[in-house]
Order: structure tokens, then C-alpha cells, then sequence
């Protein structure tokens, strides 16, 4: 196993709700702020600043500070001065491969990674605009929208081709609802879900249910993010071993020198629950069409043989695009995963995506 | 609706409708204006060899712009369908089906239609479809229909 170089060494989340009265702004700064003091730095610490400010749902508006929170409103804020600053247009687990190439570099020696995200009033997804542009112009006009009828028909050519059923996809949902109840910040603790309450959910776009997809959410995850050489200096550092940024995802095992075989828990991002089985074909942990199988025989939850979304997922923690997969990979491979914790984790897998665009995060405990 | 002005070119007429409307831009023009005329038409490279949907500035394979639109036939087969269920567009009321349609020319065309629903449920994978062209009040969108396993469409460039 190599490493690349650099170690999440600070982990903030602020609690997930549904809407608040909260400005994003300080949601933002609550978890910034609560991922240095577990670094153990200060502010002054900080010279490199990455975030992915972007309100995802098609119809958000854009406000500074109230929709999303760019990196430049958060620096002031926070009265922060990195000498290198970027906002991403992509997801967490990218962010974190960005700031392990400005550590690498020798710009910077500290830098946080943060990611907010809200959820507006109204329908998430729902669009009032009657204009098609883009891509857009060959699907709304037919009612179809780019995320949830796109991903409900790729499933439903899985299920043709491969013999998938409803109750096969229970248990990445049953899996991920399961799990949350172990988690203390997710939005579904609390809340089980049964079989048959998942049967009789209303549909989205069949063959997807509301249950299928990730509820929408208020919150953020920060992380402080060193280079090897410092990291050994704070108390649980996650050493990253590799990623592979918005590339085959697959390729992280190359890069790491890691065999899928040898990941003790995955990560998986789960937006709507037929991703799950796309990224472990994907991945390589089945065959394709193989998925299905795998979850069955093999086995996705906590004593299963690939733990997959031990925290819950975005299904059972809510929808934080990502950031709640990274936060976990870090807390699995550190031991800080409380009664979720596994045992003896050496390799920490996270991928964050969708079909096109996804990047792959492998960390460990050990340097 | 669609009109002609006198030297030809197709002309979409703005009038009111309560659903998403197609906004052509400098790559899609040409797209859209060939089905104000009920043409499916899809670029083509001619050093590739290959047809290409959605449009696209450059050809992915030798990066020519010399790209031709050429018609296909308008025929081809149900990829994959689902049924919209829950209300997220302006003017359409679920239940409705949406689907994608591989077209007979070449395996990764695939075009974005409605259908009619089987009853109650998604249509079949695999029903034979062909084009048709839907009045709009601003003019012509594409859809695909049901058709026989042997009707024909109009010849491929």
C-alpha cells in the first residue's frame, strides 16, 4: 500500500434537518469551525480554502450566504486568509482530491474542505421554468427531468436485463435505514422502514419510489485536511492512499495498490438507491448484473462481507451530495465510527458521483 | 405554430403553452429547424462514420466540425421506459410514460420520448416505434409512436 502524501486530520458536521430558519451562511461556519478544533488548529492555521458551494436542485436561486456559500463570504466570515482558494462545480470527494494536490504541492499546509447545502422551500426538482435549454431542451419537454425519471430508467433496464426486482433494490434502502439507527446525526434515525412500507411508498417515477431517492436536507460537513508530514502530529489522522478524481472509479485501486477484495467498508453514493448496485459493478466488487447477488449472498450491512453506507447513506442521513459518504470513510478508518464502528478497518473506500462524473476516495488509518 | 416564410426556412411562431418548450442554441438550431419541416435529422461525420445525438459542436471521434445533417428513418425500438408519477413539470399531469428510444441506426442514439402507458403500466421494452411530430403551440416536437415490426419509415441518408 502507498499513500498519497496527505491526511484528513479534522472532521465538523453540524446536526441535519430538514429546512431551518438558519442562514446557510452560519450552518456553513458551525461546521468549519468545529472541523478545526477537532484538527487541533486555529484559524490562522488555514492557508488553503476548497468548497463546492452549489445548490444542486435545478430550480434553487443562488444567493451568497443564503442558497450557497462561496469561499470568499465564508473567509470573511470566519476571518480566514488562505493563500490558495478555489469553489468547485462538483461534488465533496473531489474537493478532497483538489486539496490533497494543493498539500502535495507545497502551497499549503492546512486546508479545509467545506461543503453546505440547504434545501428550498417547494418540490425539490420541481422547475416552474418553461424554457429548455441545454440538455434540458431534449428531455423537459417531454416531462422528463435529468436526475430522477433518468436514473428511474436506467433502473428500469436493469431490472429487464438482469431480473432485479423491487425487493432486490429494499436492500440497499433497508440497508441504509437500518444503519442510520446507528447513527446519531441522520435525519431518518428514529424512523424504520419495513418491506411492505416500502412497497406501498408512492412513486417518483416508477420503477423509483420516494424511498429510492435521498430526502433533502439542511446541513455541513467541514474537514481540515495536512500533509503526511504534519499529520502525525494530530490524534486520528485518516491517511489518504488514493483517489481518482471525476475518472473510472475503478482505478483507485491501481493508484492505492489496494484489490478490492482488501476494502473493509465502502461508502457508496446513494442519491437515489440504484446507484448502489452501478457503482459495485462499477467498482469491480461484482460482475455485471452481478449486483444483486452480491447484496443478496454476500452482503452489504454491518456484518456483511463489503459494509456499504455504514452510516446510513444519503437515503438514511439525508442529502448532503456526498459529504456524509467522505465523513464516514474518515470516521470508519479512525475508529471514530461509534456503534458503527467496525472492527480492524485498514481500507476505507468513499465514491461520490454519478454515471458520468464520479471520484473515488481510498483511505486508512495507518500511514 | 409552424409556418414557412417565402424563401423557405422554417419560422417557429411564439404562442402560449404551459409546458417546457425547446430553447435551440447555435449547436441545436439546425436540429430543431429540420423538424419544423417533420425531418429527423442527425449529424453525421463523414470521416467517422458516425451519426451523433444529443448535437454536438465537434465530432468525438476526429474532432471535425464539417459535421452533415442527415435524415435516419425514424425508426427504432424501446430501450427503457418508466412512468412519472409525481408532478414535476409545468403542464404535465401524471400519470404519463416518458421513455427512451434506441434508433435502428446505430446502438447509442438514444432519443427521449412519451408514450402511450400499457393500462397502467410502463411501456414494453422493445415495442417497435417510429417518429412522429407533435403539434405544439410553438411549433414541432419529435415523439415516437407504436408501429408494425415491418412498417417502414422514409429512407437513411
Amino acid at each position: 500500500m502507498r499513500t498519497d502524501g496527505v491526511a484528513v486530520v479534522g472532521v465538523g458536521s453540524t446536526a441535519i434537518v430538514r429546512r431551518t430558519d438558519r442562514s446557510l451562511l452560519a450552518i456553513a461556519c458551525e461546521a468549519a469551525v468545529a472541523a478545526l478544533g477537532d484538527a487541533g488548529i486555529g484559524p490562522e492555521d488555514v492557508d488553503g480554502y476548497i468548497g463546492t458551494p452549489v445548490a444542486p436542485n435545478p430550480s434553487a436561486a443562488h444567493a451568497d450566504g443564503v442558497d450557497e456559500v462561496s469561499g470568499a463570504l465564508l473567509q470573511r466570515t470566519l476571518g480566514l486568509a488562505p493563500v490558495w482558494s478555489a469553489d468547485l462545480v462538483a461534488m465533496s470527494a473531489t474537493a478532497v482530491v483538489a486539496a490533497a494536490q494543493a498539500l502535495r504541492s507545497g502551497d499549503c499546509r492546512y486546508v479545509l474542505v467545506v461543503r453546505v447545502i440547504g434545501n428550498p422551500p417547494g418540490v425539490y426538482s420541481a422547475t416552474s421554468n418553461l424554457d429548455a435549454a441545454g440538455a434540458a431542451q431534449f428531455g423537459l419537454p417531454y416531462g422528463y427531468g435529468a436526475a430522477w425519471a433518468r436514473h428511474a430508467l436506467w433502473w428500469a433496464r436493469y431490472m429487464h436485463d438482469h431480473g432485479a426486482t423491487r425487493e432486490d433494490l429494499f436492500s440497499v434502502v433497508g440497508t441504509g435505514r437500518r444503519h442510520a439507527q446507528l447513527n446519531p446525526l441522520a435525519y431518518w434515525k428514529g424512523t424504520e422502514l419495513t418491506l411492505p412500507q416500502y412497497l406501498a411508498a408512492p412513486w417518483v417515477c416508477e420503477p423509483l419510489s420516494i424511498f429510492d431517492c435521498d430526502i433533502p436536507v439542511t446541513g455541513a460537513v467541514a474537514f481540515v485536511m495536512t500533509t503526511a508530514a504534519l499529520a502525525g502530529g494530530h490524534d486520528h489522522p485518516a491517511h489518504l492512499v488514493g483517489g481518482v478524481s471525476n475518472a473510472d472509479p475503478a482505478g483507485v485501486f491501481a493508484r492505492a495498490g489496494v484489490a478490492p477484495a482488501e476494502v473493509d467498508v465502502a461508502q457508496l453514493y446513494d442519491g437515489f438507491a440504484s446507484f448502489v448496485p452501478m457503482w459495485l459493478e462499477r467498482l469491480g466488487f461484482a460482475e455485471t448484473g452481478g449486483a444483486v447477488p452480491f447484496m443478496r449472498d454476500r452482503g452489504i450491512g454491518l456484518d456483511g462481507a463489503l459494509p456499504v453506507n455504514t452510516f446510513g447513506g444519503s437515503l438514511g442521513e439525508g442529502r448532503l451530495h456526498g459529504a456524509g459518504h467522505v465523513r464516514e470513510a474518515v470516521l470508519q478508518a479512525t475508529g471514530r465510527a461509534g456503534e458503527r464502528q467496525l472492527p480492524n478497518v485498514r481500507h476505507s473506500l468513499v465514491l461520490v458521483g454519478i454515471p458520468e462524473t464520479a471520484t473515488a476516495l481510498l483511505f486508512s488509518g495507518d500511514a | 405554430m409552424a409556418t414557412t416564410s417565402s424563401d423557405d426556412v422554417p419560422v417557429v411562431a411564439p404562442g402560449p403553452d404551459h409546458r417546457p418548450r425547446p430553447v435551440p442554441d447555435p449547436v441545436t438550431e439546425q436540429y430543431w429547424a429540420w423538424v419544423q419541416r417533420e425531418q429527423l435529422r442527425l449529424q453525421w461525420c463523414a470521416g467517422c462514420e458516425r451519426r451523433m445525438f444529443p448535437p454536438a459542436p465537434v465530432c468525438p471521434g476526429c474532432r471535425s466540425e464539417a459535421l452533415e445533417w442527415r435524415r435516419v428513418t425514424g425508426l427504432g425500438t424501446i430501450h427503457t421506459a418508466g412512468v412519472v408519477r409525481k408532478a414535476f413539470v409545468p403542464g404535465f399531469d401524471p400519470p404519463y410514460a416518458v421513455v427512451s428510444v434506441q434508433l435502428a441506426e446505430q446502438a447509442d442514439l438514444h432519443m427521449i420520448s412519451n408514450f402511450p402507458m400499457d393500462g397502467d403500466a410502463a411501456p414494453r421494452i422493445g415495442t417497435p416505434v417510429r417518429v412522429a411530430f407533435e403539434r405544439r403551440p410553438w411549433g414541432l416536437l419529435p415523439q415516437f409512436v407504436p408501429r408494425s415490426a415491418d412498417d417502414g419509415g422514409p429512407d437513411a441518408d
